[in-house]
């Protein structure tokens, strides 16, 4: 309605000698005022509507019955399993030179640089076994135990400006402290989706862990955490509500224990993955009492490097 | 021959009533609307705009904020929304088709001195009002007339002027605020493409100058502060002209966006990395059905997104009721360091060390020129990828180098108090972190060195010359590019 008035408006003056401007003004007024709008003083976005407000209130009986079923601890009676395997890279497999050889001209080389740094993104251990691949339930399974949140607090290292571990799992509530073995300052960035950001410098040599922070929600993935000061520094943590997540040491390897008898579906996640996934659902039988061995494959075309 | 100008002026009603009447004079026309996120644009149809039986994103949201004509109070909010929230204790009949309804608040909240009306929440009566002809704010009871008989009955939740502040807000931050920041709080309004930095996108519920905890949220008085005397160095005004009733409009407005946008980025990453659009396609990819993936998102709606509707509600309305208590604020534990050559000479040496390395970023010199504003940073939040520009980038995606120190204006306020504020807490949703471990002492020796920074005569002259600034201060020769993934 705005534009079009002022167009009108110009359209009128530049077809109207000096004389007749004030006139054509008022009758341009005019005419709108006829045109039944005057109760609309603004034009546009509708600004000028006063809202009307109404209430929502959340119903509590019905909050009560969704509640999620609260894992049960009657262990005896379920009968559990467990889960190991390897995850090894098949196809053409590449081997990522460091990201910095010793002595490079890099940032704080004293420092970063002091020995070679490995491109953490793929490490492959012996018969292409691949290290730091995540493999998780995304919720508890029926009858699944109850995490246990250690006490004692989690220890998150830095050295040569790399993160220590690269990956791991961490328990929701659970303290993780910040540790620090050089004589540089980092900070400690997270880039999580459903926790609050992180985002703190660690002093050099500190070893008593003066930062920490606690996750208080799982993720649906890990998170990655950076160092702003050397941006090459890269780790990955999952916090989970459940025990029944791992990630693979050097020999590829992992385990997950006392997952109760029947089907569940594993997510395998890993850094230099396209899009990060290698299997999104990984359906895994397990067997009362047994352990079920698996071999996980993992393309080398996935890799996004 | 050219027209006569009457003539002209004719033709010009005849269209302009034409246009009035295309487009009626009805509010509808005129209506405004709530943008959703692109995380929500981004997710599968079904999660989006829900299915037969679930709702989705789009509805969940709705349903507890509204739109800017028919805006919601979420109860669950910490929000003022105006007026009090009651419950109906009993009904006492009056003659004459009077009645008197008795109402309580929740313990710790008191009722209004004053009520002109109450609208129905919950019960019989729900979304009906009533106009209150007498209220004894003491004893909470309020006399109406209503010759019917009214299906009101105890434990029914009733408004009582609810409302008036969210309205109010809404009026005012249509006027003053939208054209920047957006009808959505989205930092999107008509001006903001004009505009470096660019306005606050709320609905990251991050807010970077505030004198809260690195990890808590911005505290109201934090929003009062910003909206009465605004940010120097940016497009963001004072609007210390405006009543004090406005402010506090203004402010719970802001928080209902921030809090809207928060909800929606909540809901999204329960449902992204799933039930994407792009993780919908890598799963057709990697031989998935069309049918599971639809059964299992049914199967998610239905289920945890329902639970987490509610529980992310309860979260989020836990912390940022928690950002205006005591154990929030940032209070340094020794007074202000003296401003001596002294106290200046240790803070350019903190602000150089490798302890804290300040110049990393901010220069040698504070010039806001070091090594990391020349370098390419990666995406944290985007695979990794990396920016197009080299240097610093914020939370929103935007270049956000770091403040030049000689120019002796600080967005977050000039007062010691604030800069110490920055250091211990840092600035949230940008690279700024928080250097919360380290002494309050240091920071306050390095608080009055970044305030004499723009008084040096000679960039250093504390005692300590730049030459001696550590290796790693040293920009290198040549800028090197990593290599894109």
């Amino acid at each position: 309605m705005g534009i079009f008035l002022s167009s009108g408006l110009q359209l009128s003056l530049s077809g109207l000698n000096a004389m007749n401007k004030t006139v054509s003004m008022t009758v341009m007024c005019l005419l709108l005022g006829s045109a039944g709008c005057s109760d609309v003083p603004d034009f546009g976005g509708g600004a000028s509507v006063v809202p009307d407000v109404s209430y929502v209130v959340e119903d509590a009986t019905a909050s009560a019955s969704d509640a999620p079923a609260v894992s049960s601890d009657s262990s005896a009676t379920i009968s559990l399993g467990s889960f190991t395997g390897k995850v090894v890279m098949t196809g053409d497999v590449k081997i990522l030179p460091p990201l910095y050889k010793q002595g490079a001209e890099i940032k704080d080389p004293t420092v970063c640089a002091a020995v070679d740094v490995p491109d953490e993104r793929l490490v492959l251990g012996e018969a292409n076994a691949v290290r730091g691949v995540f493999i998780y339930l995304n919720k508890s399974p029926k009858g699944g135990k109850a995490l246990v949140t250690p006490a004692e607090p989690y220890k998150f290292d830095q050295k040569n400006c790399r993160f220590f571990p690269h990956c791991d799992i961490i328990p929701v509530g659970q303290e993780v402290q910040v540790l620090n073995d050089d004589t540089i300052t980092h900070n400690t960035h997270t880039n999580p989706l459903k926790n609050p950001s992180v985002n703190a410098g660690v002093p050099p040599g500190d070893r008593e862990g003066k930062l920490s922070f606690i996750y208080r929600k799982t993720e649906s993935v890990p998170l990655s955490i950076t160092c702003d000061y050397h941006t090459w520094m890269k780790a990955y943590q999952l916090p989970v509500d459940h025990p029944y997540a791992a990630v693979t040491d050097e020999t590829g390897s992992f385990t997950i224990k006392d997952l109760p008898a029947g089907k569940h579906s594993f997510v395998v996640w890993h850094e230099a993955a396209n899009g990060g996934f290698v299997e999104r659902k990984l359906l895994v039988e397990i067997l009362s009492g047994e352990t079920t061995k698996m071999q996980i494959d993992y393309p080398s075309d996935r890799l996004k490097l | 021959m050219s027209l006569t100008p009457s003539l002209k002026l004719l033709t010009l009603a005849g269209l302009l009533s034409l246009v009035t009447a295309i487009s009626g004079c009805t509010d509808s026309a005129f209506e405004s609307s709530f943008v959703y996120s692109q995380g929500t644009l981004s997710l599968m149809r079904e999660a989006r705009d829900g299915t037969k039986e679930n709702l989705g994103v789009k509805r969940l949201l709705d349903d507890r904020f509204g739109n800017p004509q028919h805006l919601k109070a979420w109860g669950e909010m910490p929000i003022d929304f105006g007026g009090a929230l009651t419950t109906v204790v009993e009904i006492k009949e009056l003659p004459r088709g009077r009645k008197v309804i008795k109402l309580t608040v929740e313990e710790g909240q008191t009722l209004p001195a004053k009520a002109a009306n109450l609208k129905f929440v919950t019960g019989g009566f729900a979304g009906a009002g009533l106009h209150v002809d007498e209220w004894n704010s003491e004893t909470g009871e309020a006399t109406v007339t209503a010759s019917e008989s009214l299906t009101i009955s105890a434990s029914d939740i009733c408004a009582v002027d609810g409302g008036t502040v969210l309205t109010a807000g809404r009026m005012l931050y249509m006027r003053h605020c939208s054209h920047c920041h957006g009808t959505s709080g989205d930092g999107n309004g008509p001006t903001a493409r004009y505009m470096t930095p660019k306005p606050r996108d709320y609905r990251n519920g991050v807010f970077k100058f505030k004198s809260t905890n690195d990890m808590s949220k911005v505290s109201r008085n934090d929003l009062s502060r910003i909206v009465k005397y605004g940010i120097p160095g940016t497009y963001m005004p004072s609007f210390l002209l405006l009543k004090d009733e406005d402010h506090h409009a203004i402010i719970e407005y802001v928080r209902f966006l921030a809090l809207r946008g928060e909800y929606e980025r909540k809901l999204v990453a329960e449902l992204s990395s799933d039930f994407s659009e792009k993780a919908y396609k890598s799963r057709i990819n990697a031989s998935e059905k069309k049918e599971d993936i639809q059964k299992e998102l049914e199967e998610f709606l239905a289920g945890d997104l329902k639970q987490s509707a509610k529980t992310l509600g309860a979260d989020l309305a836990e912390i940022w009721a928690a950002a205006d208590t005591e154990e929030a604020a940032i209070v340094p534990s020794v007074a202000r360091e003296p401003d001596t050559p002294v106290s200046r000479r240790r803070g350019r040496e903190l602000f150089l060390s490798k302890t804290l390395n300040c110049a990393d970023c901010h220069g040698i010199d504070g010039a806001g020129n070091g090594p990391q504003t020349i370098a390419f940073a990666k995406n944290p939040l985007k695979a990794d990828e990396l920016y197009n520009e080299p240097g610093l980038h914020d939370d929103w995606d935007n270049l956000n180098q770091p403040r030049n120190l000689q120019l002796g204006m600080y967005r977050g306020g000039r007062r010691p108090i604030d800069l110490f504020s920055r250091i211990y807490g840092g600035i949230k949703g940008s690279a700024m972190p928080s250097f919360k471990t380290t002494p309050h002492e240091d920071i306050w020796h390095i608080v009055n060195y970044v305030l004499s920074i723009p008084f040096e005569t000679d960039p250093g002259a504390t005692g300590i010359a730049p030459s001696v600034a550590p290796e790693s201060l040293v920009a290198p020769a040549a800028v090197t590019v990593p290599a894109a993934n």
